[in-house]
């Protein structure tokens, strides 16, 4: 074969696959279709049972990667004995250090007990995300 | 289907389909499976077989696996990229088939590589069979060529005919191009093609039915 028969090959190629990209309403579309024996009712109960299938895969996934954190926080070292002799105006100054997480606020609400509690977990996940 | 309202791209608001809005998702979805109908048919020609493409996929899988790229996947769509779902997924279903399509040439290629491997090296009836096989490929596109001349000049269409020379002598291809020198419109060329493809089709059609006839 020379080139020149290749070219001519693609030539056709060329023009058949212009002349297939055409924009269509889905009205003309599904005609189309219709008369090629496509059964789209079908193919439309697979794209919605695909899409079900995505969205249930995609919360199962999200929900592996919480408990996959949680499984890791709770093999990680309990660090509660570095607060628990802390005084309270010790405790607000370390508490300072996390101003703007939300847990961290109204500090005067908050019992010296509570305190340790949210600052050893929070030295918890520091430490875990430095893994 | 939905009602007109929001199946019809861009016509009355310019704005993308909301794939999040069912009706214009489904609608979305038909025009799709149609257009990978076409593209799928034109690659069966290409690869000179009547029946799947490689790897059994067919153009409703290859439609559905683009329309599920909308929602995750590895083939995730990104909108900051590609605002536009329709575009994205037309380019979806184009990198599959050609992907596809490779898989099936190299599939192709390297069977006859194994066989050439297993009755040693070249003989003259191999080079006889790859020189017939050259024969075959190049009467395939000339009896397509010669199809679509007939039935254009059978439709007596002068505009379809200028099209068809644009394209394939002038190498024109993008639809602005095609209007100006046309001298139409962009929605008076995509009206042409549509009837021009109604055209290709038959033709394709007649080839498979020739081929495999050929083959039974």
């Amino acid at each position: 074969m020379t080139r020149r028969d290749k070219e001519n090959r693609e030539d056709v190629l060329a023009l058949l696959e212009d002349i297939a990209d055409h924009d269509q309403t889905p009205e003309e579309a599904q005609e189309e279709l219709s008369g090629e024996g496509v059964n789209v009712s079908s193919f439309l109960a697979k794209i919605q049972q695909g899409i079900n299938q995505q969205r249930k895969d995609e919360r199962l996934a999200w929900r592996r990667e919480a408990q996959k954190n949680v499984e890791a926080f709770m093999r990680s070292q309990d660090v509660s004995a570095r607060f628990a002799t802390m005084s309270r105006a010790q405790l607000e100054a370390e508490a300072q250090k996390y101003a703007i997480g939300l847990h961290f606020k109204n500090l005067e609400g908050q019992t010296d007990e509570d305190l340790r509690t949210l600052l050893a977990d929070r030295a918890r996940l520091e430490e875990l995300s430095k893994k | 289907m939905g009602t007109k309202k929001g199946l019809k791209q861009n016509d009355a608001t310019d704005l993308p389909v909301d794939i999040n809005d069912s009706a214009q998702l489904q609608g979305l979805s038909v025009r799709l499976l149609a257009y990978a109908t076409r593209r799928a048919k034109v690659k069966r020609w290409w690869l000179g077989g009547a029946g799947a493409l490689a790897k059994g996929k067919m153009a409703e899988d290859v439609a559905c696996e683009a329309i599920l790229s909308l929602f995750g996947g590895p083939r995730r769509w990104e909108q900051t990229s590609q605002p536009d779902p329709w575009l994205h997924v037309k380019s979806v279903v184009n990198s599959i088939l050609s992907n596809l399509v490779r898989a099936k040439e190299n599939r192709v290629s390297n069977r006859d590589v194994e066989d050439d491997a297993a009755s040693t090296q070249s003989t003259p009836e191999s080079e006889m069979i790859a020189a017939e096989g050259e024969v075959w490929l190049e009467k395939r596109r000339a009896l397509a060529h010669s199809l679509l001349q007939d039935e254009i000049l059978a439709a007596d269409d002068g505009t379809l005919l200028s099209l068809h020379d644009l394209i394939v002598r002038d190498d024109i291809h993008k639809p602005q191009e095609l209007a100006q020198r046309l001298g139409t419109s962009v929605r008076d060329v995509n009206n042409l093609k549509k009837r021009f493809w109604r055209i290709c089709r038959r033709v394709l059609d007649i080839l498979e039915k020739e081929e495999g006839q050929t083959n039974d």
